[in-house]
């Protein structure tokens, strides 16, 4: 078995959320430009940033190509596991096609919002919402992503599992909350809207903390499984 | 000796289960009867009693009050932060 | 006192705590969160007193209580089971694990009857800010109440062998610490919504 590529696609990891942040903080969405305003406000701030979105846009889309190697990793080290089970692995193998795909949906509904911002304000406003939507609205996806890996990490009972057994505990409370930014089609404002502490902070501050502690993990973890094999 | 440390035991979770109920009882009043004590008094003291009551949770039922103390200082942590930051927030 | 105060019936994990390292993770993860709820709420109290001073006036305080003591008698059983259990095998376990069980699934039925009644009387989660914190804290809450039933249930089977290895006791640990925690996040929950002023 090649372990060089497994260890290669694990820093990918770190890779994409690294660069992912980067494009994220150059889009000046933290958190992004309130709903409630009007649609010409909207469409203003598009304009008036629109050089930095589309760095940023493209930093995010340069970044989301790590994503595949990335969670290929992880379903890589889901194999080696105690007690490996296939139906997780190709559950968790499925939802990351999808989070894949959504990633650049919602990438090119940004970047079609800076494109020509003011000719239309509401169509901007329009990419606006689905974009920050696709981001923070699906938090079911993000609870059978963090759910598989967790089920598998607390069944791997190994003396030295592949990852410690804390991840799977982790796992399940990201599962538990990631579907609390649902409510964000109910309000254009407050806490619980798409700028709002439960609407964004929380439930996009939970899917990057899961990446992120995932990253974190899988160079180390693959290192190990390379020694063994 | 294993059947008298656990009726130590027994006989300790009930009373602290007791004391949990009553001071729920005791902050209902507070809560339900305003003119008992004035409102300002009132609200400081139902969240402090609210916090004693998880930290008795904490401490005996999680048994934190057996884990290290650096779990015993974040669970501590925790509960003054809530209890502060509840109270700041309430009188801005 | 070094910190490290010797566990009464000896079964400490070797990192030095009841239960196991992860579920602090999960329960910490849990209370970080719920206390930016908190906040979020206290926040939005105080810079509008009297439409959530209204909310308020329309909640049934004694139903208040009655959920906290049902969630108390709930963490009485649980602990009392892990003690008892600690001490041997016994019937009395299962039996214990199946009443807190119930305590949390009743604890539910009242609180979906509480919704039922409150819906017909214009009280939805966007009517006014007062009722979207209560559907959201309480429908959070729930949540976890339902996981920690389901969580009962799995101790209720486990508990139910002849005899009990230390995995098995370190599963009733961890089951134990989840359902106190759900407890404890209602103590908190409930002055807040019921009984400030």
């Amino acid at each position: 078995m090649n372990t060089a590529h497994l260890k290669l696609c694990a820093w990918t990891g770190p890779a994409f959320v690294l660069l992912f942040l980067i494009g994220y903080v150059l889009i000046l969405a933290m958190p992004p430009v309130s709903p409630e305003l009007g649609a010409d406000a909207v469409a203003q701030f598009y304009f008036d940033n629109r050089t930095q979105i589309r760095f940023g846009v493209i930093v995010m889309m340069l970044a989301a190509m790590f994503f595949a190697p990335f969670m290929a990793a992880v379903v890589v080290l889901m194999s080696r596991m105690g007690n490996a089970s296939p139906a997780l692995m190709l559950t968790f193998a499925i939802v990351c096609g999808g989070v894949v795909m959504g990633l650049y949906i919602l990438l090119i509904s940004l970047a079609a919002a800076t494109y020509r911002p003011l000719d239309f304000p509401e169509i901007t406003r329009a990419f606006h919402d689905f974009a920050f939507m696709l981001l923070l609205w699906p938090g079911s996806i993000v609870t059978i992503l963090a759910l598989p890996v967790a089920i598998a990490t607390l069944a791997d009972t190994r003396t030295t599992p592949v990852f410690p057994r804390w991840y799977g505990f982790f796992g399940y409370w990201v599962a538990l909350l990631a579907p609390a930014g649902a409510l964000i089609v109910f309000f254009k404002s407050g806490p619980f809207s798409m700028t709002g502490i439960l609407g964004f902070w929380i439930s996009l501050g939970i899917f990057f903390l899961w990446l992120a502690v995932t990253a974190a993990l899988i160079p180390g973890a693959a290192q190990r499984e390379s020694r063994q094999a | 000796m294993i059947q008298k440390n656990l009726h130590r035991k027994l006989w300790t979770d009930c009373s602290i289960w007791a004391l949990l109920a009553a001071v729920t009882l005791l902050s209902y009043a507070l809560g339900d009867v305003p003119e008992l004590i004035t409102w300002q008094w009132s609200t400081p003291l139902i969240v402090a009693l609210s916090l004693i009551k998880c930290r008795l949770v904490v401490m005996h039922f999680m048994e934190v009050n057996h884990a290290s103390r650096a779990l015993r200082l974040v669970f501590d942590g925790w509960l003054v932060a809530v209890a502060g930051g509840i109270l700041v927030l309430l009188r801005a | 006192m070094d910190g490290v105060s010797p566990h009464p019936d000896g079964t400490r994990t070797p990192d030095g705590y009841p239960a196991e390292t992860g579920i602090w993770v999960f329960v910490l993860g849990e209370m970080c969160i719920f206390s930016l709820l908190f906040f979020s709420f206290c926040h939005d109290f105080a810079a509008s007193r009297e439409p959530f001073l209204q909310g308020q006036g329309t909640l049934d305080r004694a139903l208040g209580v009655g959920y906290t003591l049902l969630l108390l008698i709930g963490s009485l059983c649980v602990v009392v089971a892990l003690h008892v259990a600690r001490s041997g095998a016994s019937r009395t376990v299962p039996r214990l694990y199946l009443a807190a069980a119930g305590t949390g699934i009743l604890f539910a039925a009242l609180k979906l009857m509480e919704y039922s009644a409150k819906v017909p009387q214009g009280f939805t989660p966007v009517s006014t800010p007062f009722f979207t914190y209560y559907y959201l804290l309480t429908g959070l809450h729930m949540a976890h109440v339902l996981v920690g039933v389901g969580v009962l249930l799995y101790l209720y089977r486990r508990s139910r062998r002849a005899h009990y290895g230390a995995s098995d006791i370190k599963v009733f640990e961890n089951g134990g610490v989840v359902w106190h925690m759900v407890d404890s996040l209602w103590l908190i929950i409930f002055p807040l919504l019921y009984l400030i002023h």
